[in-house]
């Protein structure tokens, strides 16, 4: 397992510029970006009020949001189908975990969870 | 070419191959021996203005590049004449090809490769399949749009001139109650076609927060406004 990101011409141009872009198709290049498709696959997200019981946990506590109340944040969820083999699998809830707290630092104004199928 | 009325220069050709999805590799080009001092081109007709159903372009080979061809074409030579043709041919496509390279844009660079990318599937195996959908003109502005986004960020501004550059005859609203909703009208029929591009659209474009419902064919009523009160054709909101 790495935290090296894939180099391909959109991850450039979005570097050069970088700004937020917070569409869905960003996200999901966003998430692929990881290469960590051989643990999980990205499936889709959701924007819900509901109080969230994700499955992952934040792995940037050590980052306080000092300017945003977490608790009024809306809550987006990734969901993701695990697809790892055994010798993987112990893993897994630790690799969405660092993706959902990746997600997490460009989306500060949703308190972010990752959820398994 | 738009408003242009004849075809004058070689890399003209390329362009309006690529327009009307003809090979290149499929036109041959010759020495016009009796072609125009004032066009690099001499085509059947002067105010020609595509390529279609020609496959041999006489161009004069004078006209910019006399350097390479003064020896070629003497009139004295007569040897080797499928050599000196075939020669012609091949020189010619790339000089016409080295021309529309030269053309280029920064902005066109960039719009290659975000193609190729979302080509090679980055937004996922679905938005590949839609972005496939759109073809020609609606792509380059597609692509312009894109690179726009990556340059100033994701705007609703930005989506809601996509959806009108797409669809000019469509109206969007933003709701007043549910400041995440957008609605979208079309006089356009709902088409499978029609419903994976707007798809695309909105993911590419639009901000995950926003809520988008398309009426296609008839509007919703508003009160008020006598057009879009007809009984029989009001769309349900």
């Amino acid at each position: 397992m790495q935290n090296l990101r894939s180099e391909e011409s959109i991850e450039k141009i979005q570097k050069k510029w970088n700004q937020s872009i917070k569409t869905k198709a960003e996200l999901l290049r966003f998430i692929k970006g990881f290469d960590l498709e051989e643990y999980m696959e990205y499936l889709d997200c959701e924007i819900t009020d509901e109080s969230l019981t994700g499955e992952t946990y934040d792995m940037n506590t050590f980052i306080e949001d000092e300017i945003r109340d977490r608790r009024a944040a809306r809550k987006l969820i990734l969901t993701f189908k695990a697809k790892a083999d055994e010798s993987r699998k112990w893993l897994i809830r630790d690799a969405a975990s660092y993706i959902v707290s990746e997600v997490q630092r460009i989306y500060p104004e949703y308190e972010c969870g990752g959820k398994f199928v | 070419m738009r408003g242009q009325i004849c075809m004058i220069y070689l890399w003209e050709i390329l362009l309006e191959a690529e327009k009307s999805g003809i090979d290149t590799n499929k036109i041959t080009f010759v020495h016009g021996p009796l072609s125009s001092p004032y066009m690099e081109l001499s085509l059947e007709y002067l105010n020609q203005e595509n390529i279609s159903g020609f496959n041999k372009v006489e161009v004069n080979t004078y006209y910019r590049f006399y350097k390479i061809f003064k020896e070629l074409f003497q009139p004295e030579l007569t040897d080797y004449e499928q050599l000196r043709s075939s020669l012609t041919n091949l020189i010619l496509h790339m000089l016409m090809e080295n021309d529309v390279r030269r053309g280029m844009t920064k902005e066109a660079y960039y719009k290659k490769l975000l193609a190729a990318d979302i080509k090679a599937g980055c937004y996922g195996k679905d938005a590949e399949e839609r972005y496939l959908l759109f073809k020609g003109e609606e792509r380059e502005w597609l692509l312009s749009g894109l690179l726009k986004c990556y340059k100033s960020g994701s705007s609703l501004t930005l989506f809601v001139d996509m959806i009108h550059n797409m669809l000019n005859d469509s109206v969007t609203y933003h709701s007043q109650d549910l400041p995440d909703e957008l609605l979208i009208y079309t006089g356009q029929r709902k088409n499978k076609n029609l419903e994976m591009k707007i798809r695309f659209l909105t993911d590419v474009f639009l901000d995950i927060r926003y809520h988008v419902e398309i009426f296609y064919e008839y509007h919703f009523g508003i009160i008020g406004l006598e057009d879009t009160m007809i009984i029989d054709e009001i769309a349900m909101y």
